[in-house]
């Protein structure tokens, strides 16, 4: 499985945050270190990336970050695009929308002259207390013709010719979609490829 | 939660490095600790380069800091110093400095965030720079959750009791997190 699998499958934690308390609050949660993603991964249009990670404590659902990359081949021209988040949990191998949240970036022509890296920030639909255990995480990138070069910091991971062995890791759903579906079978998602073992860095904080 | 002997906000040693430390300008990183840990030592690993043959002195100060309604309260410090010699000439090196707080302290499991403090003296300005592994991904705008990290866009001498995270610049690779590793 690897460093990477076992962090995004929650075997190795590696999170921000928290208090101690008797119902130990995290401020901040990452489901993997920026410091590994020193990649920024192409985006498939509202075909939504799904993987595993594990919560350690409780943390409010109150607002989520990613980082993009826009090239500069394409600079000039303003950024017109949104995001999608499903906070899912699972059970029988069936994926429950828990909470969700979208991003629309306002990024001025003024801004992207040259290439950019920029943090965007999504609106959730309801903050909820996100309760420690295992959760998945769906993204997807909602736009319409021309992507305009942008991408996602990802993980940087292998890519295995075979299926993770395991319980369901990570997929990608065949289908697009504009808003983050109620339920999902996870047979019905590509487990393989590059696109379904690289994941977007995703950040919640409280 | 269960006790650790070990903590790092990386898993492994980086092999990056942001840009050169700014004397006095301090940086502020998250850390997740995962269970209770008696906090004995704490290091960092750095990159020392002098382009002259020069005395080299400087001393970092870690700050382990709580976070509560955007301000960083001090919880515990700790400083180490090292002295490299003109006898050793232009030179480059990679070294771990190591942190002994002599009494230890649980730290409970939880968001902590670390301030690094570099004073240097010796060599003249811009004959000597100290980078700390760490992340290297540079964003343009500042980040746009509660706070992540950041660096302070003054100087000081000492590591501050209290620091309001609205006053820290969100951007830049000094903004991201320095590794630092934590043990009983």
């Amino acid at each position: 499985m690897g460093l990477f699998g076992l962090i995004n499958a929650g075997i190795i934690p590696f999170d921000v945050g928290g208090t101690s308390a008797a119902d130990p609050q995290m401020l901040l949660f990452q489901n993997f270190g920026n410091q590994y993603a020193n990649a920024f991964g192409p985006v498939s249009f509202g075909t939504m990336s799904i993987h595993a990670v594990y919560i350690p404590m409780s943390i409010s659902f109150n607002k989520l970050a990613m980082l993009l990359v826009r090239s500069a081949s394409l600079s000039g021209n303003t950024l017109n695009f949104s995001a999608i988040f499903g906070l899912y949990s699972m059970n029988a191998g069936t994926l429950s929308l828990a909470n969700s949240a979208s991003a629309n970036p306002a990024i001025a022509s003024s801004d992207v002259t040259a290439a950019i890296t920029r943090w965007i920030t999504f609106a959730t639909s309801a903050t909820q207390n996100i309760s420690p255990g295992q959760w998945y995480f769906g993204f997807a990138h909602v736009s319409s013709g021309v992507n305009w070069g942008i991408s996602y910091l990802i993980n940087n991971s292998y890519n295995p010719n075979n299926v993770p062995p395991t319980q369901f890791l990570y997929g990608r759903m065949t289908v697009s979609t504009n808003t983050p579906p109620a339920s999902i079978a996870t047979s019905t998602l590509d487990i393989t490829g590059n696109d379904a073992t690289k994941q977007q860095y995703i950040i919640i904080t409280a | 939660m269960a006790r650790v002997l070990l903590e790092g906000n990386f898993d492994f040693v980086p092999s990056t490095m942001p840009g050169d430390i700014v004397h006095g300008r301090m940086s502020f990183s998250p850390m997740f600790i995962g269970g209770t840990i008696s906090l004995a030592y704490a290091n960092i690993a750095h990159r020392i380069s002098l382009t002259a043959s020069a005395d080299m002195s400087y001393t970092v100060s870690l700050g382990l800091y709580s976070m509560n309604a955007g301000t960083l309260s001090l919880h515990q410090s700790v400083s180490a110093s090292r002295s490299d010699a003109t006898a050793a000439g232009t030179r480059a090196s990679h070294l771990y400095m190591t942190f002994s707080y002599g009494t230890t302290n649980d730290i409970t499991p939880g968001s902590w965030w670390w301030g690094v403090l570099v004073s240097m003296t010796g060599a003249a300005a811009g004959s000597q720079s100290i980078r700390i592994y760490g992340g290297t991904v540079s964003a343009q705008n500042s980040f746009p959750g509660a706070f992540y990290a950041g660096a302070m866009t003054e100087t000081t001498n000492a590591l501050p009791t209290s620091y309001d995270t609205a006053s820290l610049d969100g951007t830049g690779a000094e903004a991201l997190s320095q590794y630092i590793l934590i043990s009983a």
